[in-house]
């Protein structure tokens, strides 16, 4: 899936940010199967280029298209289906139902492509050190483990560009390493392409491009 | 998949508000529905007995009296051309005219000299009498006059004229065992003749002599057999309709007026069709107050259902999920209202069958297929209110 984004510019970018960027006001190509470091100190707009990829935000100067297809011409069910099997995304706030349990987290969104079961979540649950924590109500997880149920329903669905916005902030430096281990198996099982914004680490995903935004 | 998202938008929900606004939308239901069977089997059946006659009224009409008839340019008296026109008119099942006297009748008791009352008598159609009684018969030579007086002069008489002149009260037997003469006086010839009180009228108020005698009494003391009537008496399919009074109006007849304001078939439409009003504001009322619990909830569930299409769900899978809970919810008020309907019908059999009026059982067929349609109408309101709720959380 290739992402163009041509002199795409949201209105809360301040100027400062925009002379130095390689992205904002700039033409950009994401190019299919690639993984792409975006480094930028915070409040530099890290979280805005993932709502923009992902179509949360909308509103912004410039053209961004999904395989040559201009995002302005989409409407509600062409993004319901890129994000059901297009972009999988961990927010950095990471957009959990609360009084849900972590299963129910998960499989809300793998029932909308059905490409692992229950025995395959809880598996990959294992894996995270969260098998026994898996349904117990979100509110009632620290958030190292609130983040780790966001990265297991990234894992849960079929993607093109998997896009992880600061998606360690809350994890010792073990715990990367598997969720990482993880991560690239099922970025590597799809042929998937990886974006990950962060404070200049890329957490040993081997990027093979950086991008100053 | 379903089952999770209603586990989602619906947690946390305030359950009270809703089953508040789900009774109230059952209420309302069923008091529509109960309008509408009330009207088929009460309404439809006052009306069949219209039809047959069997809520039919006597009336009784004559001509108003105006300056006109006062000075003698037009007749106080119907005619046979204006007998045959009421006789033709739909409303009327059956009209006849009253015949008078036409010569002076006289009223005296043996034991009471000092009493002699001045009489009106007249003959009608026996098809008008409330029964015949036995004796109802005049031929001429007969002796002795049989006589059917109005219960209201009795009643009249023992309530009113014996009290205040210090006569005794009667009892209908003692009166109808009472030998009582009248004084037939006309045409220079006088003659007394017995008369016998054989029956008591509800009906008409006058003194009713069979038309035999009264045809024989005009032409031996009064000025011979009438061709116009002061007076005629028909019987109405419904004294309250509206074609009935319009016409009276417009002939410029004139009957008991209360007969024409007040009648069952005429109260109990309206109260059926102010019962059907309600029904239907209430049945609104609820609906809207239903819609709006559940357009509460979707609001109530907004950031859910803004995370859930961030995630990827569609539009359509939402509705589903919201219509999922809903339409069960108010499938299962209207199959409950169905069965409130039924138990209050058959309540409402047995408590009108004690007051004497008795009702087809059951619930009218109608009524299932107004259940129907109401819930379809909702339902498709409720789809079309839910889909704009979340198209504007989804923009």
């Amino acid at each position: 899936m290739k992402i163009r984004l041509n002199k795409v510019l949201p209105p809360n970018i301040p100027d400062s940010n925009v002379r130095n960027s390689h992205v904002w006001g700039e033409d950009l190509v994401l190019e299919p199967g690639s993984r792409v470091l975006v480094n930028a100190p915070s409040g530099s707009g890290k979280t805005t280029l993932i709502h923009v990829l992902y179509g949360l935000r909308r509103e912004f100067s410039g053209s961004y298209s999904v395989n040559d297809r201009d995002t302005r011409q989409m409407g509600l069910n062409d993004w319901a289906a890129l994000r059901q099997s297009g972009f999988s995304v961990v927010f950095q706030d990471l957009r959990l139902f609360a009084k849900a349990s972590g299963m129910e987290n998960i499989q809300l969104k793998a029932l909308l492509q059905p490409v692992v079961n229950e025995q395959n979540i809880r598996d990959m649950a294992a894996r995270l050190g969260m098998a026994d924590k898996l349904y117990r109500p979100v509110h009632t997880l620290s958030q190292g483990e609130r983040q780790r149920i966001a990265i297991l329903r990234a894992m849960c669905q079929p993607f093109s560009w998997l896009l992880l916005d600061e998606p360690f902030s809350h994890l010792d430096e073990a715990n990367i390493a598997i969720a990482r281990t993880l991560i690239l198996e099922r970025v590597e099982e799809q042929g998937a392409a990886l974006l990950l914004a962060g404070l200049g680490f890329d957490y040993g995903f081997s990027t093979n491009s950086s991008i100053n935004l | 998949m379903n089952r999770l998202l209603r586990h989602i938008i619906w947690r946390g929900q305030d359950r009270q508000a809703f089953v508040f606004a789900g009774l109230g939308f059952l209420l309302g239901l069923t008091f529509l529905l109960l309008s509408v069977q009330l009207y088929n089997r009460v309404y439809s059946d006052l009306r069949a007995d219209l039809k047959s006659g069997e809520m039919s009224r006597y009336l009784v009409f004559n001509k108003r009296i105006g300056s006109a008839q006062v000075m003698g340019k037009a007749s106080p008296n119907f005619n046979q051309a204006e007998l045959d026109e009421l006789a033709e008119q739909p409303f009327i099942i059956e009209v006849a005219p009253f015949r008078a006297n036409s010569f002076v009748v006289a009223m005296t008791m043996e034991q009471f000299e000092d009493m002699q009352v001045m009489l009106p008598m007249e003959a009608v159609s026996d098809n008008f009498l409330d029964t015949i009684p036995n004796g109802w018969l005049w031929e001429p030579g007969d002796d002795r006059i049989p006589v059917i007086i109005s219960s209201e002069f009795i009643n009249l008489y023992n309530a009113v004229l014996a009290p205040s002149m210090n006569y005794p009260r009667f009892t209908r037997e003692f009166i109808q065992q009472y030998p009582l003469e009248i004084m037939l006086i006309g045409n220079g010839k006088k003659r007394s003749m017995p008369i016998k009180v054989v029956g008591f009228s509800d009906r008409i108020l006058s003194v009713l002599v069979p038309g035999d005698f009264l045809d024989w009494a005009n032409r031996e003391y009064g000025s011979g057999e009438r061709t116009e009537f002061s007076r005629v008496i028909a019987q109405v399919a419904d004294p309250g309709s509206a074609e009935l009074k319009s016409f009276l109006n417009n002939k410029d007849y004139q009957t008991s007026q209360d007969a024409l304001k007040s009648t069952a078939a005429g109260a109990l439409q309206a109260l059926l069709g102010l019962m059907a009003f309600l029904g239907l504001l209430f049945f609104a009322l609820a609906t809207v107050i239903f819609l709006m619990a559940f357009e509460l909830t979707i609001s109530r569930a907004r950031q859910e259902i803004d995370l859930l299409i961030q995630l990827g769900y569609t539009l359509p899978s939402l509705i589903r999920a919201v219509a999922g809970t809903f339409i069960p919810v108010m499938l299962g008020i209207c199959l409950l209202s169905m069965l409130s309907l039924t138990a209050l019908v058959g309540f409402l059999g047995q408590k009108l069958g004690e007051q004497g009026l008795v009702i087809e059982p059951g619930v009218w067929w109608g009524v299932w297929v107004a259940a129907l349609l109401f819930a379809a109408l909702v339902m498709l309101l409720s789809l079309w209110r839910i889909r704009n709720s979340l198209l504007s959380l989804a923009r």
